[in-house]
């Protein structure tokens, strides 16, 4: 079946393509339905969590795995199963938080980058310095300004990622601008809002789509690694690469009180890759046949 | 080749230049008086003018600033507010074991990164192939320093085969370089596997068969050194990475490095230490930087002439080209 | 075996296995080439000319690609039962291939020069020094200067490039040099240079010669035989002035009438209409039917075989045939 035919069978939208492009690739399919699941199980946290996750109970320190507590209990007796799923409330904020607020301010500068020459060179130049420091050493930098928060944590790492989304997003519309259909729009008269909202963007959107999917996952284990080294999240608070770091004194004897947090991290960023690997190559123009 | 080593060489001093000023600059919002932080609890107010006054902190910004780089310049890096230690023969100290580790993870990352990239994409949908990419894109999820206590827990606590921490010999080097390996050799095949799968779909590698090349020699020579400018890219941000992020893998395995002593720095408030142990791991990654470039050049000579060898040979190439007509691309 | 046959293909059948559907692009192809004829391949794109050529090197891109049957004979020799190994010492020595697009066709990182030693030291046991001058020779050969042996593919245009490429393919005097569209990426005025060059250096080789076109002309100016290619079919094959002269196959009709001509005064040319089939899905009869203005109700339920109407003149076409014997 080709290209036309599918399109005849899902509608002329390139999305729906896209989508049904997806949904060739089974496990991406299942990896996405998992992301909802985590944000779901994010937003019921309180409903879904057999305990509240500060919950002390000094007659049950450090139990090993059983039915009452099935990933068994911290040096507090907090149930760790239920911080874990509160855990799940963090990760995904910082995931998405930071992706969402990084991409708007990033496209938006990106923009202006491209549309107003003499903002070009200060704004990218800026950006530049920016992004050739190493990413833990310029959150350390930032964390030691703002201090430990997880709106500081949040903030930190939207300044991060926001380079790479301006790069994209100019490079996108220098290239658009170009191309005939906007030049045509030009000549028409549109207004230079007009054909940023109904050329430019719909079709840079592609490649931040992908940056998007595959940098949440990056930005999951970044704010994990400052919770670890203790820049992050602080205690008490359930942080999944906190209590990796809380758990890593007892790892001989109670390994899966570090290692399984560790395990939820893997498993969505790996799904979040996964998807964003499955969205690259379903947005590839150079793949579509 | 010189014009282009000196444009990237000048390209290199200014970025490094751009970078210390912005880092000392962003130090400058650093909440608190430096004075509390020398003298920490019970510091009493002639004390604090006392410091001020020797460490010149009163001096405005645009003169302390170029105080700062005119010492960074000859190697000063000035002390630290804690230890009232100089910095810079702490950091050189520590940099030997974290280069260690950096330098051979990051080869045997490349090694097997490689290897197992070209044979994926060779034997593209295969089970190796799917069984390849579910492991390489672990490697890419996990945080490196879980997979390091990972390795801890299995080869140290489990098997006791080997040391976490302590004295370095042999094989206390093995799981901090198989930690960073590990992961610098996940995105490295994913890389490889997907760049040489562009590759080797290209004429040029059609046209090594039809000469009767073997197919080792097609895949290695003609299609790896085609396809090794964005891996050369991603080995390159690995050791950036590796740099900036050692502090991860230092903390697990107790290894006093630079990442260790930066963290120190930021939990004790010592700007100093911070400003210049990240201004340090800068410049390393400027000076990795620059050398990828210089190997991007020497890989592709479509690079290098972008910038012109001035020489008789060069020039005729481009008469004979505008003499052809307009076929050429 | 006739005496001085080089290559001969009989009902080669080559398959492309996709995901969702197979194509099938080269269908019962069978066809002779001599030592020292120049035989040109006509069709147009998708026709299965390049798959063709492709086979007989034994380089269909594989999988997805396959030859399901048939065979391929060169000097007697049956490649479909030759290792790889062996095979490897076929390519680029006994045949060679110039490939369509000289602008993607040559490794950017490497220089013109070692691409050209490479397939001699391949095939040879020359030293290093003696490559190197071979090399050399082979561009002086080409028309180019040999001290730009050191050069990149990047500092050369199109027909310089294409010129490279030719001097890998004669490098090992090849006896069979298959020729794919050689021109078509190149400007007007260049490609009658090449196509020159390509003549005097097999008339100087005394090479076989399988040019693969969708150019009329180009065949009448350089060939002996010619061979009209239709979905993945041979339709029509003979000596060029003969098939030129009594055109049989109306598909031939079509493409003789769609070219432009000085002789008779038109304002319109006449393209084919409709397209080609879908080579998912061929219809069971002559591929041709539905664009075929002698079409009959035969020609949808049969499949016409290639038959003799003239001396060596072959055409796959009921309406033909039964023209000829009606005729005779």
């Amino acid at each position: 079946m080709s290209v036309y035919d599918r399109k005849k069978e899902y509608g002329n939208s390139q999305w729906a393509l896209v989508w049904m492009k997806l949904g060739e690739n089974k496990f991406a399919m299942v990896s996405f339905w998992l992301i909802i699941a985590v944000i779901l199980l994010a937003i019921f946290a309180p409903l879904i969590a057999p305990y509240p996750y500060d919950a002390q109970d000094y007659d049950n320190i450090m139990v090993q795995p059983n039915l009452q507590h099935p990933f068994g209990t911290d040096q507090f007796g907090r149930d760790i199963l239920s911080r874990i799923i509160y855990g799940s409330r963090y990760t995904v904020i910082i995931g998405f938080g930071t992706m969402t607020g990084s991409c708007i301010l990033g496209v938006t500068l990106g923009i202006f980058a491209a549309y107003y020459p003499k903002l070009d060179n200060p704004i990218m130049r800026f950006l530049e310095i920016f992004s050739n420091i190493p990413d833990m050493p310029l959150l350390m930098c930032l964390v030691i300004i703002m201090g430990t928060s997880l709106k500081n944590l949040l903030i930190c790492l939207i300044l991060y990622y926001t380079p790479g989304y301006a790069r994209i997003a100019r490079a996108k519309v220098l290239t658009l601008r170009n191309e005939e259909y906007v030049e045509a729009s030009i000549a028409l008269g549109a207004s230079d809002g007009r054909i940023l909202l109904h050329h430019i963007l719909p079709n840079s959107l592609a490649p931040i789509i992908v940056r998007f999917t595959l940098s949440t996952g990056g930005s999951i284990l970044e704010a994990a690694a400052l919770s670890y080294i203790g820049l992050g999240i602080q205690p008490p608070e359930p942080e999944w690469g906190l209590m990796i770091s809380q758990g890593r004194q007892f790892l001989g004897t109670y390994w899966y009180y570090s290692i399984i947090p560790g395990l939820c991290i893997v498993f969505l960023t790996y799904i979040l890759n996964y998807v964003g690997d499955g969205l690259r190559d379903a947005l590839d123009p150079r793949l579509n046949h | 080749m010189l014009r282009y080593i000196i444009k990237r060489l000048i390209y290199m001093v200014v970025t490094l230049l751009a970078t210390v000023v912005f880092l000392f600059t962003l130090m400058e919002f650093v909440p608190g008086d430096p004075a509390l932080v020398v003298l920490g609890e019970g510091a009493t107010d002639e004390n604090i003018v006392a410091i001020h006054k020797e460490l010149k902190l009163d001096d405005p910004y645009i003169v302390r600033l170029s105080r700062y780089v005119g010492n960074l310049v000859q190697g000063d890096m000035g002390n630290s507010y804690k230890t009232r230690q100089p910095i810079a023969p702490a950091l050189f100290a520590r940099l030997p074991l974290t280069m260690t580790i950096a330098v051979w993870g990051i080869i045997f990352g490349t090694i097997i990164g490689l290897v197992a990239g070209v044979v994926s994409a060779v034997k593209q949908y295969s089970l190796f192939d799917r069984v390849l990419t579910a492991i390489s894109l672990f490697g890419a999820s996990a945080p490196s320093f879980w997979l390091a206590m990972l390795f801890v827990l299995i080869f140290t606590l489990k098997l006791g085969w080997l040391p976490a921490t302590g004295s370095y010999t042999f094989k206390h080097w093995i799981l901090p370089i198989a930690t960073i390996g590990l992961q610098a050799s996940a995105s490295i095949t994913r890389m490889t596997r997907s760049s040489m799968l562009e590759v080797i779909r290209q004429d040029y590698v059609r046209t090594a068969r039809a000469k009767g090349q073997t197919q080792f020699r097609v895949v290695v020579s003609h299609g790896l050194r085609n396809a090794f400018i964005p891996i050369l890219t991603v080995i390159g941000t690995n050791i950036n990475g590796y740099l900036g992020g050692t502090v991860l893998v230092e903390s697990v395995f107790a290894i006093p490095g630079l990442g260790n002593y930066v963290l120190d720095g930021v939990k004790t408030m010592d700007t100093p230490v911070v400003l210049n142990g990240v201004v340090f791991i800068c410049f390393m990654c400027t000076i990795v930087t620059f050398l990828v470039d210089m190997a991007y050049a020497f890989i592709d000579p479509r690079i290098k002439s972008t910038y012109g060898f001035g020489t008789k040979k060069f020039k005729r190439a481009r008469l004979a080209k505008a003499i052809e007509g307009g076929t050429a691309g | 075996m006739r005496e001085n046959e080089l290559l001969s293909v009989e009902n080669l059948e080559v398959k492309y296995f996709l995901r969702r559907s197979t194509v099938k692009a080269v269908n019962g192809v069978s066809f002779t080439i001599n030592k020292g004829e120049r035989v040109g391949l006509v069709g147009e794109t998708g026709a299965g000319k390049t798959t063709t050529a492709l086979s007989i090197l034994r380089l269909i891109p594989e999988p997805p690609g396959k030859i399901t049957n048939g065979t391929i004979t060169l000097n007697g020799r049956n490649l479909m039962e030759t290792s790889e190994k062996d095979m490897r010492k076929i390519r680029g020595n006994d045949v060679s291939m110039i490939f369509q697009d000289p602008m993607t066709s040559l490794s950017p990182v490497m220089t013109v020069g070692d691409q050209i030693r490479e397939v001699i030291s391949l095939h040879s046991d020359m030293s290093k020094a003696q490559t190197i001058e071979r090399a050399k020779e082979m561009l002086e050969l080409v028309g180019i200067p040999g001290e730009r042996y050191g050069e990149y593919p990047h500092q050369f245009s199109g027909g310089m490039r294409q010129r490279v490429l030719i001097a890998i393919s004669l490098a090992c005097n090849p006896k069979l040099l298959i020729a794919d569209e050689p021109t078509s990426a190149l400007d007007v005025t260049i490609q009658a240079q090449v196509l020159e060059l390509i003549a005097d250096l097999r008339k100087k080789f005394n090479m076989s010669l399988l040019l693969i076109t969708h150019d009329l002309g180009v065949v009448a100016e350089t060939c002996d035989r010619i061979m009209i290619m239709y979905s993945g079919r041979i339709v029509e094959s003979g000596p060029v002035r003969t098939v030129y002269k009594n055109i049989q196959h109306p598909y031939t009709v079509g493409l003789f009438n769609s070219l432009p001509r000085l002789d008779i005064d038109t304002d319109r040319l006449e393209p084919i209409k409709g397209m080609m089939p879908d080579p998912n899905d061929l219809p069971p009869g002559c591929t041709f039917y539905d664009r075929c203005p002698y079409v009959m109700e035969r020609c949808k339920q049969e499949l016409p075989v290639l038959s003799e109407v003239g001396e060596g003149h072959f055409v796959a076409c009921f309406h033909a045939c039964n023209k000829e014997s009606s005729n005779g």
